[in-house]
């Protein structure tokens, strides 16, 4: 239990924190060969397997340069890294494809233009009246991936052999485990809830017209 | 008629939907990308046999694990089997069962949308509630608890996919299909004596049709990642039968020796969903009424 979220939770602030930062990237720098170059990348993000990819990672890091272990958790915060990036690098390709067309939404907005038309500078415009309008849809999907993340886990996991929920859910399959498999569906199903809970009340924090009196 | 003619002519672009839909879909490069590499794979998935330069299953243990040469393209396995044929004997079994599941969810998940449109009040209520409650699960998560209820086969995969794709079909041809009901023609069709079931089929699937088909274009890629994940966890295809997540499940053990064994397989799966979803997201572009060129 704890592992997996450890890894979920690392995988996804990774997810975040490259998916907006590309994503705010592509829709300032609009139609540059930056933002083609990264629309095709978070396309075959999106469409490459996480076990190919984990292989990939575990044959060049691992297998060639020995940097990181191929598996297991005995290394500590080195043995996350693969995993983690396995898993955040498709939720981070969804959510810069995401971030990148709220935003571009938003800066076609009115407000946005009035706001230039008056002086005010790009950056703070970008700041403080685009990014927060941009960011509620983003959070949705952050909620959604954050689903995908534990649901990948099992796949990611079972490459790494990283002792987590995923890799008993598999174990619990291949042995015939009947109710450690129903606990544990009923747990990733119960995080998946928790997870989108989490996601609704802090819609009611971002955006002032949301509240749940 | 003065005034008629002072009018400009019609813009050049207001032709037949149809056709507009077809430029607006070869103008998207990538689109045309993704329909390319579709036509391959289905190519290599209709004559498979005759294309493959070996049968799939033929051992020589002789050559194992070979790299690369002009007599193995791609070399050839732990049991000397020619990798490429592998390859182009698994597009059967991969993008079969993503196509039969993915069709399979669209035709019950819109039978399933449809009628609860058509019948409205407790049963769309309820129906929609139910798929609230499977939608609330991880997609991938369900899948892999109905492949393992069911054990591991070529059609519980189908199955299971599939079953995992009906809600979201339909929750989409819900919307529709609910906007035609208020409209004058379906009245005019119970009007007239129409049953029941032919308003269904012939008044509310054709308005339902456009966003079925962009789902259905859109999910393939999916279904054929989610298909072959289960086998690569050993709950979908078995080994001896060729399949690319089997195949990489496979290879994993040989990663060090023979890294060949995971690319071939691996840059297949990626290469088939990248076209796939490249061809849906340009079928959206071409049937979404709301973009204008």
């Amino acid at each position: 239990m704890q592992p997996t979220l450890v890894l979920s939770l690392a995988s996804t602030v990774l997810a975040v924190a490259l998916g907006m930062a590309v994503g705010i990237l592509q829709a300032v720098r609009r139609n540059s060969l930056g933002d083609y170059a990264s629309t095709v990348g978070s396309v075959l993000g999106v469409s490459t397997p996480s076990f190919f990819l984990g292989l990939l990672l575990i044959y060049v890091f691992a297998v060639d340069l020995h940097w990181f272990p191929t598996g297991g958790t005995t290394a500590g915060l080195r043995s996350l890294v693969l995993p983690a990036v396995t898993l955040g690098v498709g939720a981070a390709a969804a959510i810069a494809r995401f971030t990148r067309s709220s935003l571009l939404e938003v800066l076609g907005e009115d407000f946005v233009r009035t706001a230039r038309a008056k002086g005010v500078r790009e950056p703070w415009v970008l700041a403080h009246h685009t990014l927060r309008n941009a960011l509620i849809p983003v959070l949705t999907l952050v909620g959604l991936q954050f689903g995908f993340v534990l649901s990948g886990a099992i796949i990611v996991e079972t490459v790494f052999t990283y002792p987590g929920l995923g890799w008993l859910l598999i174990q619990s399959i291949s042995f015939r485990d009947y109710p450690v498999l129903t606990a544990e569906i009923l747990l990733f199903a119960l995080e998946f809830l928790l997870i989108n809970l989490a996601v609704d009340l802090l819609y009611a924090a971002l955006d002032p017209r949301v509240s749940y009196a | 008629m003065r005034s008629a003619a002072v009018l400009p002519a019609p813009p050049v672009t207001a032709r037949r939907p149809r056709a507009r839909s077809w430029n607006r879909f070869v103008r998207r490069r990538t689109a045309v990308v993704g329909a390319v590499i579709t036509a391959v794979f289905a190519l290599a998935m209709l004559g498979g046999p005759w294309v493959a330069p070996y049968p799939p299953t033929a051992v020589d243990y002789n050559h194992t694990l070979t790299p690369p040469s002009a007599a193995h393209l791609l070399g050839t396995d732990d049991f000397g089997r020619d990798i490429l044929s592998r390859l182009i004997a698994a597009t059967r079994y991969s993008l079969g069962m993503g196509l039969v599941a993915t069709c399979l969810g669209a035709l019950l998940g819109s039978a399933w949308g449809i009628a609860t449109a058509f019948y409205g009040r407790q049963f769309d209520n309820v129906s929609m509630r139910i798929v609230d409650i499977i939608l609330a699960f991880p997609g991938f998560l369900l899948a892999i608890a109905i492949a393992a209820a069911l054990g591991p086969g070529l059609w519980n995969v189908v199955l299971a996919v599939g079953l995992y794709s009906i809600p979201t079909f339909a929750r989409l041809v819900r919307g529709p299909a609910l906007s035609a009901m208020g409209q004058e023609f379906v009245m005019a069709a119970r009007a007239l004596g129409a049953r029941s079931s032919r308003i269904m089929a012939r008044h509310l699937f054709p308005v339902a049709l456009p966003s079925i088909l962009v789902l259905v274009s859109l999910r393939i890629g999916t279904a054929i990642l989610i298909a072959s994940s289960l086998s690569f966890l050993g709950l979908g295809i078995q080994p001896p039968t060729p399949e690319w997540g089997a195949m990489l499940a496979t290879a994993r053990d040989f990663l060090g020796v023979a890294p060949q064994l995971v690319l071939a397989p691996g840059l297949t799966i990626s290469v088939a969903v990248l076209g796939f979803n490249l061809l849906g997201d340009g079928i959206r572009d071409a049937l979404d009424p709301r973009l204008r060129d």
